[in-house]
């Protein structure tokens, strides 16, 4: 049960009859009992006459899945099937991190009929968000006193990661028409392979042309090349602890599916096969054998609802997990942190294991608030700063070394710059032939 | 299968989360038991012990508590006499004009003014002052004067022929009360103190009676001494007795109108409403819609915390050497970097670079790179100053672009 804004307004209506009536019986105290009695009956008789709440029957209709940062509708439609109208106020109960812009509807529901309601989402955090419950206040005729009820109504919908860096895509992917036939830029060399023959055109190094098959043709032929395809792409990233940490606010991990999402849809365009690992002590997320656009959508989906655990990496455990995908070589990309050198050991110490046989390339994010307070020297205490800004610095450079030492590669930009410069790396590698 | 099943309104009790008022009731019941077993056990204990607790005005004919005089009052009655207890001023003045009264006054606290006791006193017939006050005494007898208590330790005996005192004997000590020796007035129970424990004034016909320890009175004290029979001698001289006990409602009202008289009657009334109003405000808005949605948030860490966290341990600890050298390592990468150096350059080699690249003295450079030791914070700040400077200069001297005017 509760009252309404109406019902307060009743009771304080009460001032003039108790002053008017109260000035002409001499007793305004039994005119104020008489006033109170009157308001309380009349919400008692409003409650009376309230259609009961507990009757509805609720059902919901509910986009599966939706990217972080969109809007969509969320349809609740409610069924009376009891012998009143009911009018009153429904509250669709999601989680605040849905982003529900309306949380109170009026509705009026004539006896035996449906009605909607649509709450307008948009999630602001990954996952899964749920609703649970609705809440439905009737009033009465009067609209004093109201009837309330909770009933379940379970509902939920997968949010998935937005993938910001897919506006790196269409440069990348030009690249990558570069590297193959298909333009006139034609690079020869190592990792390319035989593509097909062609005839002549003016423009084309005259030291691809074969001689062989020009012979044959009494015509002048070119070879072209493409890029060696078929290649493996495993993405592992780290779920543990470090990738909690929150650098130009957005978590190591968001900006890791960032990176391995725009690597994953390059590597695909360019016929490689993509491979995916979530890991910290246990797997969290794993996608294999997808390709095109299926590959996308199940990695969207199997990242959705992955979350930086407070863990430590158990690195020791992944060169099983790889040799588990593969054991073909492989480009093994290692979406982690590179810090300090006591917190890398681990990795340090496991990566000779995957250098034997992979190419491995450890991406991580550096803060870009690092490098700009060992830039900032103003006073005493910035100068503290910029030193300690500076030893974290060295710390990266050390570890990094280490690990180039170790024959893997290193990427470390911003959260911003992360994504290309790992798609850059990756075309760069396969340029080279090195995958 | 349950996700199949029809839903009629009888099954709605496994979809709805708020519970029937008859449940909430039969919850409660146990509960609502349990206060209502413990209000009757407090009104009981209440109920056994008040009677022996001492509430109630002194002297007051109607209370049976140790301090009232019920004892006397219900003797009295029982003889005859009509005890009256009049309720206010007005009312005593009514009761004591009925002739053949006795009016009986006991007002500690001087409610009741000089002069309107003297208008009830001469009203009354024989009026009995228990234990008054100065401004009492001036108001009727002038002339007697309070003479302090008596002795705790004994009693007063009568030695008069006052009827009532003698047949008491003793009486409880008491305030005593002294007259001087040119009046009309007797003393009986004389004590230490020069005064008298009951003084007798003949006035116009009737009699004014002093009793100095009215708490003689009291039913704790009847039963001692004589105290009971002189107090129903006293007391029952008459067939009508006007026991009459000021209150603070007998407070004469002076100056300007009070507060109340001034504001009206509804004002009471009104600001309850407002006050009730509030409560059900509070109610409207406080009722929860429904219940408390959880979230598990996720963990946030700001990335920037272990830095800063050593730049205050350097700074705490003044360990200016570690943190110039921190400076001075970044700064020897980057002057490598710009100057084409290896990387695995020494500090000694880049130094002497960055001299030749400037035509600065390579001393002065070394001191910078590698050699000053800062004693003091300023030095701090004016080393990280000085190794700004050469990387700008640096990077100015190494630029192939045609120099252009600073920005």
């Amino acid at each position: 049960m509760t009252v309404s804004g109406r019902f307060v307004a009743l009771v304080v209506l009460g001032i003039v009859p108790v002053i008017v009536a109260g000035e002409a019986t001499g007793e305004p105290g039994l005119v104020l009992a008489g006033w109170l009695l009157f308001a309380i009956a009349l919400g008692i008789l409003d409650l009376a006459l309230a259609a009961s709440p507990r009757v509805l029957v609720p059902s919901r209709s509910l986009p599966s899945r939706t990217r972080l940062g969109e809007t969509v509708a969320s349809d609740l439609y409610l069924v009376n099937p009891g012998r009143r109208t009911l009018r009153g106020v429904v509250r669709d109960a999601w989680q605040p991190s849905a982003g529900a812009s309306i949380t109170r509807t009026r509705v009026t529901i004539p006896a035996g009929e449906r009605r909607l309601v649509t709450v307008p989402l948009t999630p602001f955090r990954r996952g899964e968000r749920r609703v649970e419950l609705v809440t439905v206040r009737s009033f009465g005729p009067l609209g004093l006193w109201a009837r309330q009820a909770t009933l379940k109504s379970p509902g939920r919908i997968r949010v998935l990661p937005p993938f910001h860096a897919r506006k790196h895509l269409p440069s990348r992917l030009a690249r990558l028409r570069e590297l193959d036939g298909a333009t006139s830029v034609m690079v020869r060399g190592q990792g390319t392979e035989f593509d097909s023959l062609r005839e002549y055109v003016r423009g084309d190094d005259v030291r691809s042309i074969d001689w062989r098959a020009t012979a044959r043709r009494r015509d002048v032929v070119v070879r072209t090349w493409r890029p060696e395809r078929d290649r493996r792409v495993i993405l592992v990233i780290d779920t543990a602890r470090t990738s909690a940490a929150r650098i130009a606010d957005e978590p190591r991990l968001d900006t890791a599916f960032e990176a391995s999402l725009l690597l994953a849809a390059l590597a695909t365009r360019a016929g490689d096969r993509v491979d995916l690992l979530a890991y910290d002590r246990r797997m969290r997320a794993r996608v294999q054998g997808a390709t095109g656009a299926d590959l996308m959508a199940k990695m969207v989906d199997a990242l959705a609802g992955v979350e930086s655990e407070l863990l430590e990496m158990d690195w020791a455990a992944v060169p099983g997990l790889v040799r588990g995908v593969t054991s073909q070589r492989s480009l093994l990309v290692l979406l982690t942190s590179v810090d300090a050198p006591g917190a890398s050991t681990a990795l340090l110490s496991m990566l000779p294991q995957l250098t034997k046989r992979h190419m491995v390339v450890v991406a991580s994010v550096i803060d870009p608030g690092t490098i700009a307070a060992s830039r900032q020297r103003g006073n005493r205490d910035e100068v503290y700063l910029a030193a300690a800004a500076e030893r974290s610095l060295l710390d990266i450079t050390r570890v990094s070394e280490a690990i180039r030492q170790m024959g893997a590669e290193v990427v470390t930009a911003s959260p911003s710059e992360l994504p290309p410069a790992l798609a850059d790396r990756y075309l760069a590698l396969k340029a080279a032939g090195r995958l | 299968m349950r996700s199949a099943k029809r839903i009629t309104p009888g099954s709605f009790d496994d979809r709805v989360v708020t519970p029937r008022a008859r449940t909430v009731a039969r919850r409660g019941l146990f509960w609502a038991g349990v206060a209502g077993v413990c209000l009757v056990v407090v009104a009981l204990t209440l109920l056994l012990t008040r009677g022996g607790a001492s509430n109630g005005l002194p002297l007051d004919p109607a209370s049976a508590a140790p301090t009232g005089t019920k004892a006397v009052a219900e003797v009295l009655r029982n003889q005859g006499v009509d005890v009256v207890l009049p309720d206010g001023f007005d009312e005593a003045m009514t009761a004591s004009s009925v002739p053949g009264s006795t009016l009986a006054v006991y007002d500690p606290s001087g409610y009741l003014a000089g002069d309107r006791l003297t208008e009830l006193a001469s009203e009354a017939g024989d009026v009995v002052l228990l234990s008054p006050g100065f401004r009492h005494l001036q108001a009727l007898v002038p002339d007697v004067r309070a003479a302090g208590p008596a002795d705790p330790d004994e009693s007063l005996d009568a030695e008069c022929d006052q009827d009532a005192a003698r047949r008491a004997g003793t009486i409880s000590p008491g305030p005593t009360f002294a007259f001087p020796d040119d009046t009309t007035a007797t003393g009986c129970f004389p004590a230490d103190t020069g005064g008298f424990g009951l003084l007798s004034i003949p006035d116009a016909g009737d009699t004014l009676w002093i009793l100095g320890p009215s708490e003689l009175l009291t039913n704790d004290a009847v039963i001692l001494h004589g105290n009971a029979a002189l107090g129903l001698g006293l007391l029952g001289r008459t067939d009508r007795l006007v026991w009459y006990l000021p209150s603070i409602a007998d407070v004469e009202a002076s100056g300007p109108p009070s507060l109340a008289e001034l504001t009206p009657n509804w004002l009471v009334p009104v600001t309850s409403l407002l006050g009730i109003t509030v409560l059900v405000a509070m109610f409207w808005r406080g009722r929860r819609f429904g219940p408390l949605v959880a979230e598990d948030l996720p963990v946030t860490v700001p990335a920037g915390e272990t830095m800063e966290g050593r730049s205050r341990l350097y700074q705490r600890s003044a360990a200016r050497t570690r943190a110039v050298d921190a400076l001075r390592i970044g700064a020897v990468g980057r002057l490598g970097n710009a100057l084409g150096l290896s990387r695995h350059a020494s500090v000694a080699e880049v130094s002497d670079a960055v001299a030749s690249a400037l035509g600065r003295d390579p001393r002065e450079v070394r001191g910078i790179l590698l050699d000053i030791l800062p004693s003091s914070e300023r030095e701090v700040v004016a080393l990280s100053d000085a190794l700004r400077d050469l990387e700008a200069a640096v990077a100015v001297a190494v630029d192939p672009r045609p120099p252009t005017s600073p920005r």
